[in-house]
């Protein structure tokens, strides 16, 4: 009978490279919040401004800029 | 008598013939002749009494005449002053809902135009956010510097850490 694989994967997008202790506070907070292991995978995009997303299967967290000024535009639009 | 020239004897006879002359004027001529002329005049008497009931008729007739022609006269007028009336009434009714049609007319006109504003201000305020984010998002990037970004890294793992600690 075949184990059951039950590692997680975890995207996270910042505008910048994480540096490692950026990495570790973020991998601890994670491991807080979804149970099991979990795999990282890092990428650089400038569309995000600054900040940090995360998405772990269905949790996303996303700490961007980009997602910040998209609420100030609906704030301001409405 | 004899001296006074009358002959008694001639004086009868001729009062007698008188007598027979008078009897039969009165029977054969005064008779028949007055007859006739109470046969006319009762003729022409009933001939008067026809023509001037005749008259009185006429003149009556004329008398309907004239009232039916006033009556008439009056309904007609009667008529005319009720259609006036009604045409005056009518115009009115016409004029009030003239105005009531213009008012409404005005005001749905106002309420387009104040739409049309609306939405034209709504256009410029939701094009001057677009703009102002564009802004945003391009001038953002050259602004950061590398410790900005690490400060605002460690800010945000601070708050992704407190929303996974109010999650649990």
């Amino acid at each position: 009978m075949k184990a059951i694989d039950t590692t997680k994967s975890a995207f996270v997008t910042s505008a910048v490279a994480l540096t490692a202790s950026e990495k570790k506070q973020l991998e601890e907070v994670l491991s807080g919040s979804v149970p099991g292991p979990i795999t990282y995978s890092y990428q650089v995009d400038a569309d995000v401004l600054g900040g940090v997303k995360v998405e772990v299967g269905d949790l996303i967290l996303d700490s961007t800029v980009a997602s910040q000024l998209k609420k100030v535009k609906t704030i301001l639009e409405k | 008598m004899k001296e006074l020239g009358i002959e008694p004897v001639l004086l009868l006879a001729q009062i007698v013939n008188f007598g027979i002359i008078l009897f039969v004027l009165k029977k054969f001529l005064y008779k028949p002749i007055l007859s006739m002329l109470d046969k006319r005049k009762a003729e022409i008497e009933e001939g008067l009494a026809a023509a001037a009931k005749a008259t009185r008729s006429e003149e009556k007739q004329k008398e309907k005449e004239a009232e039916l022609l006033m009556q008439a006269k009056k309904d007609a007028k009667a008529i005319v002053d009720q259609a006036k009336k009604q045409l005056e009434e009518q115009k009115k009714q016409i004029l009030a809902e003239a105005h009531t049609q213009a008012a409404e007319i005005l005001a749905k006109a106002k309420t387009q135009a104040e739409k049309v504003a609306e939405a034209g201000e709504e256009s410029m305020k939701s094009q001057a956010v677009e703009l102002a984010t564009a802004m945003v998002e391009k001038v953002l990037p050259d602004l950061l510097s590398e410790s900005d970004h690490r400060k605002l890294l460690a800010a945000k793992l601070k708050d992704m850490e407190k929303a996974v600690k109010s999650i649990h």
